[in-house]
């Protein structure tokens, strides 16, 4: 009774406690959430190091890239286009997302890479990270976020840049977090932004196939040099794996790291998902036009072959990987071979049948005969 | 998307290869089958053709589908003429609506260009329409379990596409 007679007094919510719906319901709004970076320091790790410094043009990466594509060119023997992707200098410093995507625009084309299109889509004047980190706060709370946030690139943009600096640095530091911190120093970014490849070496690896593929398949498109191979599908199978090799030319010092972190757990996703996009271009690109089971196993065994390719070619010191050359040549040719007599999959699976019957018979047939 | 068709096409041809392989000679049913399978395999040259050109992937199980859709082919047609219709009708039945769904999508936002892989879509569907009344012409319903068989494949071809669409 007492309880009631406050109640009617007061007023039905005069309890002392806050009211126990939502405060949008009863009319007051809930006060926006801290802006997260009111107190802490201006750059932390992850993923926003463009948000309180512009991003810098690349800056002698050309020059750097300069060197590297006259070892690459030669090594190459020509006509084929400089070692890292983004090699011309950008059209304006600030705008380096747009550079990016239009120096490495395969990357949308193939639907590969680190963003596929997102990278190009996005203007400096683009406000919200597409990265999705905290809740952005609105323009007017946080003076130093709003302010650096005119300039910020799409982040996709940003560790493609950071991929491309770092693997100047790979012959010298291997797949390693030094390398990303080299390329990152090399863009004056802080070296906190190591974090923008959280997998570290294996991650870089990850990201240099995924642009290696894409460059190659730009090659495939009408203009580029493989473009204009004809001849049998062996043909053009053969310098697309050879033209993959060329790409890889610059790191090959620190291939066989590579190969060995590729294997890891870790990476093994990544690098086994390279491997299945690139076979995939260079069946399409010799004009395989399968939709049976074939598919599958000319993609299989594609990537086993160029796999066997790139260990040959790894301890393969002669001018020019001619001698690889003709591995491949004379590799791709016995299988093609032997994929004609063969004649397709029901052979292949009527023999493998036949000998797993074979097998289970003189297993069982003995073990029966035996006693067992 | 692509990929579902193009299983979905190869599974009726096989279908139909199986019901010829059992009821080729006979002197109604023969001539129709062979009509249908016809155009079956125009639908399917029609994908094999897209497949690549879209650098879609063909699903893993072609030849599930291949084995599998022969046999409830034969299987069908052992029933009689009835039950082959009635197989017809109920794989028509589900084909369709799925060409249905897909145009339906190809409506929606963001594939206007694909207008004439709407086109065809909506060709192949009338085509499987067709199919389907010319079944139920050759009575269908009056096979022999009509309802429990066609549910049965009906339930089969849907597992069919859930499977296509994903692997």
């Amino acid at each position: 009774m007492a309880f009631l007679a406050r109640a009617a007094s007061r007023g039905l919510w005069s309890t002392g406690r806050p009211p126990r719906v939502l405060s949008s319901v009863a009319g007051v709004t809930i006060p926006p959430p801290p802006p997260p970076n009111a107190t802490s320091p201006p750059l932390t790790a992850g993923p926003r190091p463009g948000l309180t410094s512009p991003p810098p043009p690349p800056p002698s990466a050309a020059s750097v890239a300069g060197g590297f594509s006259d070892g690459g060119g030669a090594a190459a023997g020509g006509g084929l286009p400089a070692a890292f992707p983004g090699d011309a200098p950008p059209a304006a410093g600030v705008d380096v997302g747009a550079a990016a995507a239009s120096g490495a625009g395969a990357f949308g084309d193939v639907g590969a890479g680190v963003s596929g299109g997102a990278g190009a889509a996005t203007s400096p004047g683009a406000g919200g990270p597409a990265l999705g980190g905290p809740p952005h706060p609105p323009a007017g709370e946080d003076p130093a976020t709003a302010a650096g946030d005119e300039d910020h690139d799409d982040g996709d943009g940003v560790v493609r840049e950071l991929v491309h600096a770092a693997m100047h640095h790979v012959p010298a530091h291997g797949w390693t977090a030094a390398a990303i911190a080299a390329g990152a120093a090399d863009m004056g970014l802080p070296p906190s932004s190591v974090g923008l490849l959280p997998g570290g070496g294996a991650e870089l690896l990850t990201h240099f196939l995924l642009s290696v593929n894409a460059r190659v398949a730009e090659q495939m498109r009408d203009g580029g040099p493989l473009a204009a191979v004809v001849g049998r599908p062996v043909d053009r199978v053969h310098a697309a794996v050879m033209g993959r090799l060329a790409l890889l030319a610059p790191v090959k010092g620190r291939w066989g790291e590579a190969l060995a972190l590729g294997g890891r757990p870790d990476a093994v996703g990544g690098t086994v998902r390279a491997t299945a996009e690139f076979v995939d271009e260079v069946w399409a690109y010799a004009g395989d036009v399968s939709t049976d089971f074939s598919w599958y196993t000319k993609r299989a065994g594609l990537a086993t072959l160029y796999h066997t390719i790139e260990l040959y070619w790894l301890t393969d010191s002669s001018a020019d990987a001619a001698a690889t050359s003709a591995f491949a040549r004379r590799t791709l040719g016995s299988a093609a071979s032997a994929d004609a007599a063969l004649s397709g999959v029901g052979a292949q699976l009527g023999a493998a049948a036949r000998a797993v019957a074979a097998t289970a018979e003189g297993v069982l047939g003995g073990s029966i005969r035996r006693g067992f | 998307m692509l990929r579902v068709d193009h299983a979905g096409e190869l599974g009726a041809r096989r279908i139909y290869a199986g019901q010829l392989a059992v009821l080729g000679r006979h002197p109604v049913a023969g001539p129709l089958l062979r009509e249908m399978a016809a155009q079956e395999a125009v639908h399917l040259a029609a994908f094999d053709d897209l497949l690549p050109r879209r650098r879609v992937r063909p699903t893993v199980l072609t030849p599930v589908w291949s084995v599998a859709g022969y046999a409830l082919g034969v299987g069908t047609a052992l029933l009689g003429v009835r039950g082959a219709m009635a197989c017809t009708v109920a794989v028509e039945t589900v084909i369709a609506g799925h060409y249905n769904d897909q145009v339906r999508t190809l409506l929606g936002e963001g594939y206007e260009a694909e207008a004439p892989l709407r086109a065809t879509l909506r060709q192949f569907r009338d085509e499987e329409m067709e199919h389907k009344e010319t079944g139920l012409a050759n009575e269908a319903e009056q096979a022999f379990a009509y309802r429990g068989l066609s549910k049965v494949i009906e339930g089969g071809c849907r597992a069919a596409i859930f499977l296509s669409e994903r692997v």
